[in-house]
């Protein structure tokens, strides 16, 4: 049989970095990000979670349209305060809020989320909810691009019909979210997952040497951005 | 006919008494007093028209219906002598291994071998014992090579198939499968059918629901079709084989050889991409019906997203109507070229069914004749996503055909329709062609291919 010859991901080292490891960065940057209070700091802040966000492979037309919003809230928050410098501080500290997240669940496995939360003995309620969220975000992704694709197949380009967008994107885009909500919690079922039933780890999460190097430079980076900020 | 069916003397392994089920705003019945017995080792096939209630009987089996849809269920459903009326799915799963339409929900990982250890320790095996079922898993199934594959990238019938072996993994007592054979190829159907075979001597029970009742031909110890909510018992030998059923209505159509003067609509110039070996190069003209053959994951799909201009080949090229496609952009190729997806959710936009046809350029009398040819008039005001899936399948097929493009590709859309449906479907298509426009297409039914006579490109040889 001829069949595809699967490629490795380039993300394979984020993917490898133990899950709480990488929750933890994510709350300390977002902590971060609300005491800061210089642009340059700021910066590095972001520039080191795009650099993250660089290893995680976001479709093109995802990122530009990203950026454009971001320009958008950028010009019409300077234009509404008059404070151009204030205006780019506020759109990188949004920016800094709001990616770590995605970095984050386009790197870790659910497998390896369920298997972490299960370590930390976390409430059963929250193991299945964090579960289904997880699985939601490339899911979405997934489901972003195929429709984008299908309107493109009947000729509707959304980069220039922003029209359509709710007709032809948001429209089919909850509809599926909607179902799939459905859908993926009785596939959970009938895979034998209960967040209440006792679950075997036949793979525990273990600190590994790829562990300490991220921590290292992470704790490097937080550093990097104290200094800048505080001096120290 | 109403049946009640006790084979042997030994205790069912699955017993549905009396039951019936009303959906949420209906005062018909859905499904009335079925009563149904599945002993240990036996083969039962539940066929019907696409919306006869299969799903519906499968919902109510598994304990998806009521939990999850809601409605009105009256009767019981007894395992191995214990009422499980009131159970979970996931009480239910411990003796039922259960592959629903969609297999993509019930996958949860990122790779093949880590799907298989997902469902082990969900049932809270002991490590060692995952280590063992899995390897033998891999290695029964032989997956062995494909154990690290990542699962986004696999094809449906790949995905079947794995979904199938974290299943039997566990040994389940009864086996209940919708539309198995759905996406899969030859092989991969007579590789199932053994399966099934051997799990059937070894005392398990398997309820099939499937519509290509010839795949199971000899097979089935019983099969039930599902009409007006009531369940029939069919005899399998006396249905009309398909070639005789379609013929019936099509053997004058077939079209003949091509003429040496036809106009080139499609040409392709040594294309490749990612992973897969170059595909063969090929011409289609004018009226050509064309079938894309080959196993499940030797890039089917991925030559008709090259077709469509949504991936572009790393070498070669592609020519539509004498035009280099290089450097051209979908929405441009949509111009000429229309694309039924695999899964037509993707695909509807409109508010209406009459609307999602009723695009710029088709007069009001166009739509009616398509949603008419595709026995999709009657529902022509609900919402699309209210339809059935094989209904959207069609509907999807005529918001495309609706464009009067020059080129059709259509992406396993013949899955799930009853034999009524398919034909309605493949009548429209063959229309599409005899007024000039020209079909690619792939399918693993071999229904449609005696259907449409088409030109086979294989993929991989």
């Amino acid at each position: 049989m001829t069949t595809f010859k699967q490629q490795q991901s380039h993300s394979d080292f984020l993917k490898a970095i133990n899950p709480f490891l990488k929750i933890g960065l994510s709350l300390a940057l977002i902590a971060l990000s609300l005491f800061l209070e210089q642009i340059s700091s700021m910066l590095v802040l972001v520039g080191g979670v795009s650099v993250l966000l660089f290893q995680v492979k976001v479709p093109w037309p995802l990122l530009m349209y990203s950026l454009l919003a971001l320009t958008v809230f950028a010009v019409v928050s300077a234009w509404l305060s008059g404070n151009w410098s204030q205006s780019l501080f506020n759109t990188l500290r949004l920016l800094a809020i709001l990616l770590p997240a995605p970095v984050l669940a386009l790197t870790t496995p659910p497998t390896d989320l369920i298997r972490s939360l299960q370590q930390a003995r976390l409430p059963s309620f929250l193991t299945l909810s964090l579960t289904l969220i997880w699985r939601f975000f490339p899911l979405m992704q997934q489901e972003l691009q195929r429709i984008w694709e299908a309107n493109q197949l009947r000729g509707i380009d959304l980069k220039r019909q922003p029209r359509q967008w709710f007709s032809g994107l948001i429209v089919p885009l909850v509809f599926q979210m909607v179902t799939y909500a459905d859908e993926v919690t009785i596939g959970l079922q009938t895979r034998g997952y209960s967040p209440t039933a006792p679950r075997s780890n036949s793979r525990p999460i273990r600190w590994g040497q790829v562990d300490t190097l991220f921590c290292l430079m992470a704790l490097l980076w937080l550093g990097l951005i104290s200094y800048v900020e505080w001096g120290i | 006919m109403m049946t009640r069916n006790t084979i042997g003397n030994s205790q069912p392994l699955l017993e549905i008494q009396d039951l019936s089920f009303t959906h949420v705003g209906q005062s018909e019945p859905t499904l009335e007093a079925i009563n149904l017995n599945l002993n240990a080792g036996e083969l039962v096939v539940l066929a019907g028209a696409t919306g006869s209630g299969k799903s519906t009987l499968l919902n109510c089996l598994t304990g998806i219906a009521p939990e999850h849809t809601g409605g009105k269920l009256t009767g019981q459903v007894i395992c191995q002598g214990e009422d499980i009326t009131g159970w979970s799915v996931r009480q239910r799963s411990r003796f039922m291994g259960i592959v629903l339409q969609n297999v993509e929900t019930q996958l949860f990982t990122e790779r093949v071998e880590e799907e298989i250890v997902f469902g082990l320790e969900n049932w809270n095996f002991p490590p060692q014992q995952i280590q063992e079922l899995t390897q033998a898993a891999l290695v029964e199934f032989d997956l062995m090579s494909q154990k690290d594959w990542r699962i986004f990238k696999l094809s449906a019938g790949q995905k079947q198939r794995l979904l199938l072996t974290c299943l039997l993994t566990r040994h389940p007592n009864i086996l209940v499968l919708d539309e198995p054979f759905a996406f899969l190829d030859t092989a991969g159907v007579q590789l199932l059918l053994e399966l099934l075979q051997q799990r059937v001597k070894r005392g398990q029970s398997v309820l099939l629901i499937e519509h290509r009742l010839e795949l199971l031909r000899g097979l089935p110890n019983r099969t039930y079709g599902l009409e007006a909510g009531c369940l029939n018992c069919w005899d399998l030998s006396e249905l009309p084989t398909p070639a005789e059923s379609l013929f019936q209505t099509s053997a004058s159509t077939h079209p003949g050889p091509r003429q040496s003067n036809a106009r080139i609509v499609l040409q392709t110039h040594d294309i490749s991409f990612g992973g897969y070996p170059a595909f063969p190069n090929f011409k289609v003209v004018a009226g050509d019906i064309v079938l894309l053959k080959g196993d499940n994951g030797c890039g089917k799909t991925t030559l008709l997203k090259l077709l469509s201009g949504l991936l572009k080949p790393n070498t070669g090229w592609l020519e539509i109507e004498g035009q280099d496609q290089t450097n051209k952009k979908v929405v441009q190729i949509a111009q000429t070229v229309g694309f039924v997806l695999q899964n037509p959710n993707h695909q509807l936009f409109a508010e209406s069914v009459s609307a999602e046809v009723m695009q710029p350029g088709v007069t009001t009398a166009q739509a009616q004749q398509l949603l008419e040819q595709l026995n999709l008039s009657y529902c022509s005001d609900k919402h699309p996503h209210a339809l059935s899936q094989g209904q959207k399948r069609r509907l999807a097929l005529g918001a495309v055909l609706a464009r009067q493009p020059t080129i059709c590709l259509l992406d396993e859309i013949m899955v799930g329709q009853d034999a009524t449906s398919l034909e309605l479907m493949l009548k429209a298509l063959r229309t599409f062609t005899e007024e000039g426009g020209a079909l690619i297409f792939t399918s693993h039914d071999p229904k449609v291919a005696t259907m449409l006579q088409p030109h086979i490109i294989a993929l991989d040889e």
